[in-house]
């Protein structure tokens, strides 16, 4: 009986897919399906509230002037939230406290690159 | 429940706190924590000793000291649970207390540490540490030998275990004081990990604090911040809704799942046994993936907000939770049976470690340790939170405390937690939405509250203090392995050199290297360092 046992278990083995999964997947930068993903501005919806950099955990956004609108005469400075993707800890709470949805959290980006500029 | 506002706080003088602590202990015989709060504005520290029954009640003492004269009776001689605590706040608020047994030792801050900055104090500023840390070097270890003459033997040896060894995970230190291969005596050295969280946390919003206090342990990370969320509910009188409470009742013991089977991985691994330590981990993985399913990470969950959670999970992702946890069943209930049938296993950890239910309880032991020895105290079932005042479980208890009843109290926790994330899934509602409509909380009122939870160590406590402002006044937080380390380093005693990784394991911390040895002589009278050339001449000369 046990003798079949362990024949079943070997036979279980030689045949059965190894429990350890490739690291190559992971070194392409895919996101896991069930991921929150990456934050990624929609510039067109963005109000420059700065909602996201007050609430960031880690401190990875950073409002940037990127020009200057008229508002009743005034010139004011226009900022868009800048995004630090190596302090970014992929939490997704910006992308939940913008009034606006003018945050996308994206899975199919590949940021996981040290040396690139991102 | 799990949590509660502190109302009604008895307060009592300092010089008295000895008579009233023994007094309240007849009765609520657990010291859950010592807390102190630094009040720059009445220029005074509060220290809050929080006792406990087993349950589930609460006492919380109280007692105000000035800051120019810190220093106080230290309540070690009636609850010697007491002595780290109290010394963590000595070297965090520079408070002195008379009589604490690690009085002139460090114990959580470096050696290197200045000894008039006390970091936790409110005027002292996080830039400023930065700066002292930065300026710190680190010199030679030092080891205290107090009071060398407690020992009987001619003379002892002194082994470092830590704080770094490749057989482990963490560092952490402990002295062993050795006769023969004997240990007469364990001085732990503990904080080679400290962050000073608690300070961080004083300077960053609530909202960003639950982040952070996720990132203290990288094993129960989701019940922390678990924890944390309880204690600021209850100051915002907030409640989540029942579909939330299920579905972190769900994660958490997803989570106390995985953590279980990684320590009895490590087991296997401490004790000689890697195939079972690879067994035991590769199960392991169906957990971690269906924590990836439900919450989007494997390791910090950041799943939880104030008022419910941050994502909802379909029915589709509950069936496959089903589906899976009854595989896992199954393979877990067949592998253990192999594995305990093993008798060399079983050998090795049966009888090492012996401790009995008060001395674990004067020690403040909690979680699997002090249930090992049959005392059913299981923050779940005496102060229910979440959802777990609707679900039908037993608590696990063993027969007396040595490795293998802490063992197998973590071996049947498993399947308990197998059976209540089923009932979880069958009577949770479906129809709800349970994540709150903003996660923002913005200012909280002035106030205190408390939290317990069951971690997977043991009963996990926070202190929360808000005044009027977005950043919390103090955060205090007592870990489960802190209460445990006393009862770790008092288990080791009379047991041999080669019981040390089987018995520190038995927590859940890490032991390490003996890079040299420091040999005392009683008869001289004088401590010298040998390091391991010197050792290994000394011992072909001895040969």
């Amino acid at each position: 009986m046990t003798r079949l046992t362990m024949l079943k278990e070997v036979l279980k083995s030689l045949f059965s897919k190894p429990s350890t999964e490739p690291l190559a997947e992971v070194e392409k930068g895919v996101f896991s399906p069930y991921s929150r993903g990456c934050p990624v501005l929609i510039p067109e919806k963005c109000t420059g509230c700065s909602l996201c950099a007050m609430n960031c955990p880690s401190n990875a956004i950073t409002m940037k002037i990127v020009g200057e609108k008229n508002v009743g005469g005034k010139t004011l400075p226009v900022r868009r939230p800048e995004f630090n993707y190596f302090k970014c800890i992929y939490c997704g709470l910006c992308a939940q406290v913008c009034q606006f949805n003018a945050i996308e959290m994206r899975r199919d980006l590949v940021i996981l690159r040290p040396r690139s500029k991102c | 429940m799990g949590r509660s506002r502190i109302e009604d706080k008895a307060y009592t003088e300092p010089h008295s706190i000895v008579e009233v602590a023994s007094k309240t202990l007849s009765s609520y015989p657990h010291l859950v924590s010592v807390t102190a709060v630094h009040d720059e504005k009445e220029k005074s520290i509060e220290l809050i000793y929080t006792f406990s029954d087993f349950r589930g009640a609460l006492k919380n003492i109280s007692t105000r000291i000035p800051e120019d004269k810190k220093t106080l009776p230290s309540i070690a001689s009636v609850a010697p649970a007491a002595s780290i605590y109290e010394q963590e706040v000595s070297e965090l608020f520079g408070v002195a207390f008379d009589g604490n047994p690690f009085t002139g030792k460090r114990v959580l801050l470096p050696d290197c540490f200045p000894n008039d900055v006390h970091p936790l104090l409110r005027n002292v500023k996080q830039e400023d540490l930065e700066k002292v840390v930065a300026g710190c070097m680190l010199g030679e270890p030092q080891i205290y030998v107090t009071g060398s003459s407690r020992y009987s033997a001619e003379s002892v040896i002194l082994l470092p275990f830590g704080p770094y060894h490749p057989a482990l995970k963490e560092p952490e230190r402990f002295i062993l004081v050795l006769e023969g291969e004997t240990i007469v005596d364990v001085i732990p050295k503990i904080g080679h990990v400290h962050r000073g969280i608690e300070k961080i946390a004083e300077g960053r919003t609530f909202l960003q604090d639950l982040f952070l206090v996720e990132r203290i342990c990288g094993i129960c990370s989701f019940i922390h911040s678990w924890t944390f969320t309880l204690a600021v509910e209850e100051l915002l009188n907030v409640k989540p809704s029942k579909k939330a409470e299920y579905l972190r009742t769900m994660i958490a013991e997803l989570e106390r799942i995985h953590s279980h089977v990684l320590w009895i991985g490590l087991l296997g691994y401490w004790t000689g046994f890697e195939s079972m330590f690879m067994w035991i981990w590769r199960l392991r993985e169906k957990i971690m993936s269906l924590l990836d399913l439900l919450t989007g990470n494997r390791v910090h969950k950041s799943f939880i907000a104030f008022g419910g959670v941050r994502r909802d999970v379909t029915d589709e992702k509950l069936n496959t939770v089903a589906k899976t946890i009854a595989e896992f069943e199954k393979d877990y209930k067949k592998l253990i049976d192999e594995i305990m049938s093993y008798e060399p296993l079983v050998e090795r950890i049966k009888g090492i470690g012996m401790y009995n239910a008060e001395h674990a309880i004067r020690l403040g032991a909690v979680g699997p340790m002090i249930r090992a020895t049959g005392i059913p105290y299981d923050i779940r079932k005496v102060e229910p939170y979440g959802a777990y005042d609707e679900i039908d479980f037993n608590v696990v208890t063993g027969k007396g405390g040595d490795v293998f009843n802490v063992t197998m109290v973590r071996i049947k926790e498993v399947l308990e937690s197998i059976n209540i994330i089923r009932q979880c899934i069958e009577k949770m509602p479906r129809n709800e939405n349970p994540v709150p409509k903003t996660l923002v909380i913005g200012v909280v009122k002035e106030g205190e509250a408390v939290a317990r939870t069951e971690a997977p160590r043991g009963e996990l406590f926070y202190y929360v203090k808000a005044a009027n402002s977005r950043n919390p006044h103090r955060v205090k937080i007592r870990t489960p392995t802190l209460a445990n380390i006393l009862l770790a380093a008092d288990m080791l005693k009379g047991y041999t050199l080669s019981d040390v990784p089987v018995i520190i394991t038995s927590i859940d911390p890490c032991f390490s290297c003996m890079d040299r040895a420091l040999v005392v002589d009683k008869n001289h009278n004088s401590v010298f360092f040998v390091d391991f050339n010197k050792l290994r001449k000394e011992n072909k000369r001895i040969r």
